[in-house]
């Protein structure tokens, strides 16, 4: 079979994964100065407030740069209970539309972080604090994640419509179906946290 | 209008579309319907403040915080130490279960966390001591709720967010109700095990001495909860501030353990972007809709729409409590807050109910959600670590714990003063 959708795809998925694993360092890396700041103000008396400012542009930016990753995880929850009780035709039909509707959910985020993003480049806007920060580096990097989101969905939106010429109405629901209770919660459940010897009740 | 938005929502819902995504159709659409100026040329910014809203950062660091203690190894001596306390109760270690999960709950903000945590520690006994199955299981997974009510919690913050209540003043009000939450599970479990003798399970012995020793496994739980509870009414630290200590404070516990690993920290760092990204999703959306909401006048409307019912403030009170205990049967308790609460509490507290109070009310609104199928999350948590048999198993076996929370949501209708006496002690309220 054709594997160059599956290459696409297999690089979408690895850049979608390192996106939100660099956002999940920048929350790391915010932690860790927010406990210095603090450390620093009370036991040496040195007052410095970044710490804060900086894990808001953490947040909207791991947030962002995770869309597309919770999206192939198929994390965006959906309240499934009625589709479940419909025929797999109508399932597909629902898949196939809540796909489409999260696409037009990103397009319409980018287009408009797109405006927010250049009226900031636009009046060199900078953030009303001591740090100064010129808008447009948080901006462009939260609009990045978004764009890369909008395009993520496109993609799945084409091999949704693939799985479906190829295999039918059940290729696209193993595709863009819900994801099941048990898998959404794999990672949590791989934890793999081994009991420590003789700490148990004998 | 407010039937046109509500028959909007429940058909975009219904579609099984994406919470984001139905939220934001819905926006539009109102805007396009309802709004007198283009309220959608306003998006990008509104999106930006709620995507950079430093109270809600608190919401990535304490489902990271709850990812790294699940893989830090310390929940084996709190566990071990919660048995040697509480194992002589009937129902064994069915009480080290709430114990251990009470405690939990207090360093960490999220229920599917203190489930998963306690849960991988407490199933391999199961079968050692011959316990009633079932009921154990509903054990580990009504215990696991206690996370969002016992502070940290992410719930109280995303409220508090929400409604611009006081995050301190509403961990605060959480004190309370949990430890009495998690008196009446040991209750239910009690009353459970002399209807049942059969579930009682082995008695385990223990001695004052290996008790008193026991306590080492509760104090790195109580140095989390020191440093991120404390340093908030310290004065040293905010809500958010707090939680970035917390995560700080668990790599290094992590490293004490010889846990940390950088295997160890991709885990926890993919399965905290899963869940933040499906949140703030929903956040960007709930948040412009609460924008398009407010523009079009609709919770005024909905205001005057429910006082023209004439309902006096316990009916009102007793429709939203069962409009939320059936909803939750059906939809994850967090986008169930962001959906909802805007909304209703304007309207619960023009009815004169006090909003921390509320908070408190819609925490155990959500941990009945947690709990009850077929959409409970904490019922798959559980049925996951044990990993065999049926979830029918955990169900069956949560149903006690059901009714007890339903019993806990009726006494703090009776006695609110259980609810608001620790704020009003620290004079915050």
């Amino acid at each position: 079979m054709s594997s160059a959708p599956d290459r696409v795809h297999d690089a979408v998925a690895a850049i979608s994964l390192w996106m939100a694993r660099a956002g999940g360092c920048l929350l790391l890396l915010v932690s860790v100065l927010i406990s210095i700041e603090i450390l620093a103000r009370k036991l040496f008396l040195l007052p410095f407030g970044i710490g804060t400012e900086l894990s808001a542009y953490a947040l909207a930016i791991g947030a962002s740069w995770s869309f597309a990753y919770a999206l192939l995880h198929r994390a965006h929850v959906r309240i499934d209970v009625l589709r479940n009780l419909r025929p797999p035709a109508l399932q597909a039909l629902l898949d196939f539309l809540a796909l489409l509707s999260l696409a037009a959910l990103a397009l319409v985020l980018t287009w408009y972080a797109y405006d927010t993003a250049e009226t900031s480049w636009a009046l060199g806007a900078r953030e009303n604090t001591t740090l100064g920060t010129p808008l447009i580096i948080p901006h462009g990097l939260w609009l990045a994640g978004l764009a890369w989101f909008a395009l993520v969905c496109l993609e799945q939106l084409a091999v949704a419509l693939l799985a479906f010429a190829r295999g039918g109405v059940l290729a696209l629901i193993q595709h863009a179906g819900p994801a099941a209770m048990e898998e959404e919660l794999g990672d949590v459940l791989a934890l793999a946290d081994p009991p420590l010897a003789g700490a148990r009740p004998r | 209008m407010t039937p046109t938005s509500l028959g909007l929502l429940l058909l975009f819902l219904g579609l099984s579309l994406p919470v984001a995504a139905a939220l934001m159709l819905l926006a539009l659409s109102l805007g396009q319907l309802f709004a007198k100026l283009p309220v959608h040329l306003a998006m990008g910014e509104i999106v930006w403040s709620a995507s950079s809203n430093t109270l809600l950062v608190s919401v990535p660091l304490f489902i990271l915080l709850g990812e790294i203690l699940l893989r830090s190894g310390i929940a084996d001596r709190l566990y071990n130490s919660m048995s040697q306390w509480l194992a002589w109760l009937p129902g064994g270690l069915m009480h080290a279960n709430i114990g251990a999960c009470m405690v939990f709950a207090a360093t960490s903000g999220s229920s599917v966390a203190t489930a998963a945590t306690i849960g991988t520690v407490a199933t391999p006994v199961i079968k050692k001591y011959q316990y009633g199955e079932r009921l154990f299981l509903g054990s580990l997974a009504a215990g696991g709720t206690l996370g969002i009510l016992i502070p940290p919690s992410i719930n109280l913050i995303i409220y508090g967010w929400l409604t611009e209540t006081s995050v301190p003043q509403l961990y605060l009000a959480g004190f309370v109700p949990g430890i009495v939450l998690g008196l009446i599970f040991m209750a239910t479990i009690v009353l459970c095990c002399l209807v049942r003798p059969e579930w009682r399970g082995v008695a385990i012995e223990s001695s004052w001495a290996s008790r008193v020793e026991s306590l080492g496994g509760l104090l790195p739980p109580f140095a989390i909860f020191l440093i991120v509870i404390g340093s908030i009414y310290a004065g040293f630290a905010t809500p958010t501030e707090s939680a970035a200590l917390g995560v700080v404070t668990a790599l290094g516990l992590a490293a004490i353990n010889r846990r940390l690993t950088f295997a160890m920290l991709l885990q926890a760092l993919d399965g905290t972007m899963r869940t933040t990204g499906m949140i703030m999703l929903i956040v960007a959306a709930a948040w412009f809709l609460n924008f398009v909401l407010s523009a079009i006048g609709l919770v005024n409307a909905l205001n005057s729409f429910i006082t023209g019912l004439g309902l006096s403030p316990a009916s009102m009170l007793g429709a939203i409590i069962v409009f939320y205990l059936v909803l939750g049967c059906f939809m994850e308790p967090l986008p169930m807050m962001i959906v909802t609460v805007p909304v209703v509490t304007p309207v619960i507290v023009q009815a004169g109910y006090d909003p921390v109070w509320f908070g408190i009310m819609i925490v155990l609104l959500c941990e009945t959600a947690m709990i009850t199928p077929p959409v409970g999350v904490n019922l798959y948590v559980v049925q996951g670590v044990r990993g065999r048999g049926s979830i029918s198993d955990v169900i069956l076996g949560v149903i006690p714990f059901i009714a007890s929370l339903v019993l806990m949501i009726l006494l703090i209708i009776a006695a609110p003063g259980m609810v608001l006496w620790l704020p009003r002690l620290f004079g915050m309220h």
